[in-house]
């Protein structure tokens, strides 16, 4: 996520710094969730689980068809997995700032992290990170790499450096999205519902795209962009991604974030402190 | 016998005001559209995945677009009656003490939970209930071959579901007085008996061996039979052995909360005790 802290700060000098303060911020918040010991360990047990739930899951539609929309299992399996990386990147770096949102404007903490000589951006979307779903993007990975291998593929490095590029878009994107969610919360006074949304949002890119058909799938491409979570990386992946998008999705996460950014600095103009 | 029915009647007075107080929390609590939105779009993609196979290589297990459809929508509605996060709001008040304060309220503590879990099911159906009789007179596709006397039967079906459903997430949420991992044994639960509800497909595209066990274990009445029931595809026997396992299904459960919760009440140290 350097990348954002990149557009955040001004020069070189303060990059480091910003750089610094977010190994310091993770640390203290890993440090903090590994107390837990057996409720990490827990976790992870849960993550194998829920994993083989979805890909099992899945097959059930291959029982009658061998493929559906154009995609195989094994095809549909790399999805999955890309959605377990994508939705453990939600847990792990989205959920907890978001969850934060509704104490940080009910209780006036807000207003503290205004008088901070940190950008309040940086502080309210990126200070917290959760490491109990640490597992849920690895295992993604490697759900969609089994998925690779079982379809056949032969894994060129062009289709991984598109995979990364795409999938590092993607990312951006969620990031955007949730700003833009963290913002609304400044106006309805609470986060409420902001992190089931974005859940929401996540979770119907569990499947391609295509399987929605219609207005559905405009709306899931343009609209809101779930393709680009993880239809796309996953059709770059398997070697029959479109070359444009290369261009046009960090095109587009770019702008998302420029957009989310001006939603946000938007939203602290309005805001008017938690005592008046 | 004085003694029973005048304490029948100050429980049912306790729920009616425990019940409404439920509903105007739900009212006031922002969130829960969000929730219904995101409970609801599981259903929704589901059956979209559904339609495309049987568009693209025709009907599944007998099943066509029309039953899909009307298994789906009804689905919507029933899901969001017989999945709760009782068993969190349990660990939660486990945890930061607010389970003392239940424990001295007059009326036990299933029966607060139960009226809370009820009044929030009162606000769904409100708004839930509507758009499922709106489909099925408009929607060509939604086909629900029932007449009266088997729609109060659907009724019965659902409302023992819910009853089922909340037992066991009580029997589950009990495991709290003892361990920290409560809230995670029952995701295991729900998950491995989502593939025996009807949740992950409609049983009858699944394979037979599947099928037969799911008969005999709870997780069916929380979410298949009822909807079976509904789409007209069970005979008499079927109906009766589905009521009969819900029924027997929730004594067990009821047995196994009813000792648990003497053994639990004992263990019980509150938070700063």
């Amino acid at each position: 996520m350097s990348s954002e802290a990149t557009g955040l700060a001004h020069g070189a000098c303060s990059r480091r710094r910003y750089l610094r303060l977010l190994g310091i911020f993770w640390r203290n918040s890993v440090a903090s969730e590994m107390e837990y010991r057996f409720n990490f360990l827990a976790n992870a047990v849960l993550s194998v689980f829920w994993l083989a739930w979805a890909a099992v899951g899945v097959s059930v539609y291959f029982r009658f068809a061998d493929e559906v929309s154009g995609w195989t299992y094994p095809e549909l399996l790399v999805v999955v997995g890309l959605f377990f990386a994508v939705n453990g990147v939600r847990q792990a770096m989205i959920t907890p700032n978001l969850a934060r949102m509704t104490e940080y404007i009910r209780m006036g903490t807000l207003d503290f992290l205004l008088t901070k000589p940190v950008d309040v951006q940086f502080m309210v979307s990126l200070r917290h990170v959760g490491v109990l779903n640490w597992l849920d993007p690895v295992l993604g990975v490697v759900l969609a790499g089994i998925g690779v291998a079982a379809a056949d593929q032969t894994l060129t490095i062009g289709a991984v450096v598109a995979f990364v590029v795409l999938l590092g878009a993607a990312i951006v994107i969620l990031y955007a999205l949730a700003l833009a969610l963290m913002s609304a919360s400044v106006w309805t006074v609470s986060s409420e519902g902001m992190d089931d949304v974005l859940q929401g949002m996540v979770e119907t890119s569990r499947l391609p795209v295509q399987l929605y058909r219609g207005v559905l799938q405009t709306v899931l491409t343009i609209g809101v962009p779930v393709a680009f979570l993880t239809t796309f990386p996953a059709e770059a992946l398997l070697g029959r991604g479109d070359a444009r998008l290369l261009v046009v999705a960090p095109l587009i996460a770019l702008v998302a974030v420029a957009a989310a950014t001006a939603i946000w600095r938007f939203a602290l103009h309005s805001y008017s402190g938690a005592s008046s | 016998m004085t003694d029973v029915a005048d304490s029948a009647r100050r429980l049912a007075v306790a729920y009616r005001g425990m019940v409404r107080s439920a509903v105007a929390n739900a009212l006031a609590y922002r969130g829960r559209l969000a929730i219904w939105l995101l409970t609801s779009l599981f259903p929704l993609i589901m059956m979209v995945v559904w339609l495309n196979v049987v568009a693209e290589q025709g009907p599944a297990a007998s099943w066509d677009r029309s039953d899909f459809v009307s298994y789906y929508v009804a689905a919507a509605l029933v899901f969001q009656v017989t999945q709760s996060h009782l068993v969190w709001i349990w660990d939660e008040d486990l945890r930061n003490g607010t389970m003392s304060f239940k424990l001295l309220k007059p009326v036990g503590v299933y029966h607060q939970f139960l009226s809370q879990e009820i009044g929030i099911r009162l606000v769904t159906l409100a708004f839930f209930l509507p758009i499922v009789v709106v489909a099925a007179l408009t929607v060509g596709d939604v086909r629900y071959p029932v007449g009266g006397a088997r729609l109060m039967l659907v009724a019965l079906a659902i409302l023992l579901g819910f009853l089922l459903s909340c037992t066991m997430a009580m029997s589950f949420a009990l495991i709290g007085f003892w361990s920290t991992q409560s809230a995670n044994l029952y995701l295991l639960w729900w998950g491995a008996g989502a593939f025996l509800s009807g949740w992950i497909a409609p049983l009858e595209v699944l394979p037979d061996a599947l099928r037969s066990l799911a008969t005999v274990l709870p997780f069916r009445s929380t979410v298949g039979f009822p909807l079976e029931l509904l789409l007209g595809r069970l005979d008499s026997a079927e109906i009766v052995i589905g009521f009969a396992v819900t029924v027997g299904w929730l004594g067990c459960f009821g047995a196994v909360f009813g000792l648990g919760w003497g053994a639990a009440v004992r263990r019980y140290q509150a938070v700063g005790g």
